[in-house]
């Protein structure tokens, strides 16, 4: 097992394309990391330098006490499940996992122990004669894993190994994925652009955007106190509502100014005044029944179960999303109030989407 | 033609090789070559027909005692009988067995290969 430290990582494409500008970061022996981001923010290509399958222009990559920047991808000991899983179509699911046994030159005897063994461990056992196209999705992903699993790396690499799964399936093995991290405790960096994915088995989510690093911290930091607005865009479902207006400072606090919205913040609010964005996470929007708050028009009711989205139309730009109760009887074209819980809400310099407040 | 075979075999399993270890020979030796053996195959039977049926080339270089089989078919003429039909088919029936017998031998890949289909992305 083995800690990973990126230095000020920076790889680049030609001259125009900039894939990674700067990533530092230190992974923890054991820890779960999961960078995540949009497609095109560079994580897999981060991914990429830390397994040694691309050279970063410049910058460092540490695994342990080694410095393994100009190492070949073999000489790092680094275990990596890929997103199209990577079995070889024309061996069996045992060779495929004796496969870096054999590379190694495992005595025959050894080698056929600890592939069964791992079989077993994955509930593989049986499939070891099969070829991978005659696997199902979720058996093809056992012994990609088994594959990383038999060498005993000191760390593993998965790059949105669940993307090809079904939304069931993907579930399924998000949990076998944490259940497997527990009894390893191995260091894992895994990359998806999955955002659930990176809440529910990461001890540490990395925010990618363009290249750049945008927050590092626990899955509940990073969605409850955003960096930017970025981060606060990409986390949550429904995504987090931005209001576009003013900062004022006035007597005892400030004032937040939109169309339609004014608001008085008498908590230590934005010391700063000019133009702002306020976020409001949709669970933090409440359908009034009293006097109290800003009138509304509902235009758009998504029941989902347990609870229902609720799009109000309130006379700003764009509809505000509140999650509402699913016993709240409402229909489209009623008129409510809501509120906003002032000690929730978050605010972005619109020049440049950092958090202010 | 090799080049779209080559290129058909996913980066992915090149990459996944070569994390485990296995240098660049043994990665085109052991995930590279078998997967691709099929379109090689192709490629061969391929080769050899352009090669067994060439004539231009043959008809110029070649010498009178050294003949390519299509050059020796355009020679069943005579001046007294005109064009021998029935030596000139006969030839040209055996002319194609070859390509018959290499074309059975390597049937299994040549399904593979004309599909195009061969590696499961």
């Amino acid at each position: 097992m083995a800690s990973i430290r990126l230095e000020n990582l920076v790889k680049s494409f030609g001259e125009t394309v900039q894939a990674v500008r700067g990533v530092s970061l230190e992974i923890a022996d054991g820890e779960f990391v999961v960078l995540v981001g949009p497609s095109g923010c560079g994580k897999t290509t981060t991914l990429h330098l830390i397994a040694g399958l691309e050279r970063p222009t410049s910058g460092e990559v540490w695994i342990g006490a080694e410095r393994v920047t100009d190492w070949e991808p073999g000489d790092r000991n680094l275990g990596m499940v890929f997103q199209s899983l990577a079995l070889f179509p024309h061996m069996t699911v045992f060779d495929n996992i004796a496969f870096p046994l054999m590379i190694k030159k495992v005595p025959p005897a050894e080698l056929g122990e600890r592939v069964r063994g791992v079989a077993t461990t994955l509930h593989v056992a049986h499939l070891l004669d099969k070829r991978p196209s005659t696997l199902s999705g979720g058996e093809a992903q056992r012994v990609a894993l088994a594959r990383t699993i038999v060498v005993k790396p000191a760390a593993f690499l998965m790059d949105e190994p669940l993307s090809s799964l079904d939304a069931k399936l993907r579930v399924e093995m998000r949990t076998e994925l944490k259940r497997l991290h527990a009894t390893l405790r191995a260091t894992f960096v895994y990359v998806t652009h999955d955002q659930a994915e990176a809440m529910t088995m990461a001890h540490r989510i990395v925010v990618m955007d363009q290249g750049r690093v945008q927050q590092t911290g626990p899955p509940l930091a990073i969605y409850n106190e955003p960096a930017n607005y970025f981060v606060a865009g990409f986390f949550g479902i429904p995504a987090m509502n931005f209001i576009d207006g003013e900062l004022h400072q006035a007597s005892g606090g400030s004032v937040f100014q939109a169309p339609a919205l004014r608001l008085a913040l008498t908590r230590s609010g934005p010391s700063a005044g000019g133009p702002a964005t306020l976020g409001v996470r949709p669970e933090h929007v409440r359908l009034s029944d009293g006097a109290e708050g800003w009138p509304a028009a509902v235009s758009l009711i998504e029941p989902l179960g347990d609870e229902t989205l609720v799009f109000l139309d309130y006379g700003g730009g764009t509809s505000l999303v509140a999650k509402a109760s699913a016993e709240d009887r409402l229909a489209v074209g009623d008129r409510r109030r809501f509120t906003l819980r002032t000690d929730k809400l978050v605010f972005f310099a619109s020049s440049d989407g950092r958090r202010i407040a | 033609m090799m080049l779209a075979f080559i290129d058909e075999v996913p980066r992915e399993l090149e990459h996944a090789a070569r994390l485990m270890g296995a240098s660049r020979l043994a990665t085109i030796r052991k995930v590279v070559f078998p997967l691709v053996a099929s379109g090689m195959m192709v490629t061969l039977l391929f080769v050899f027909i352009l090669n067994w049926s060439e004539f231009l080339l043959a008809l110029t270089l070649s010498q009178p005692r050294v003949l390519t089989l299509p050059v020796l078919l355009n020679k069943f003429q005579s001046a007294v009988e005109g064009r021998l039909y029935g030596p000139q088919a006969a030839i040209g029936t055996v002319v194609t067995i070859p390509v018959v017998i290499l074309g059975f031998l390597i049937q299994k890949h040549l399904v593979k290969g004309f599909s195009f289909g061969m590696i499961r992305r």
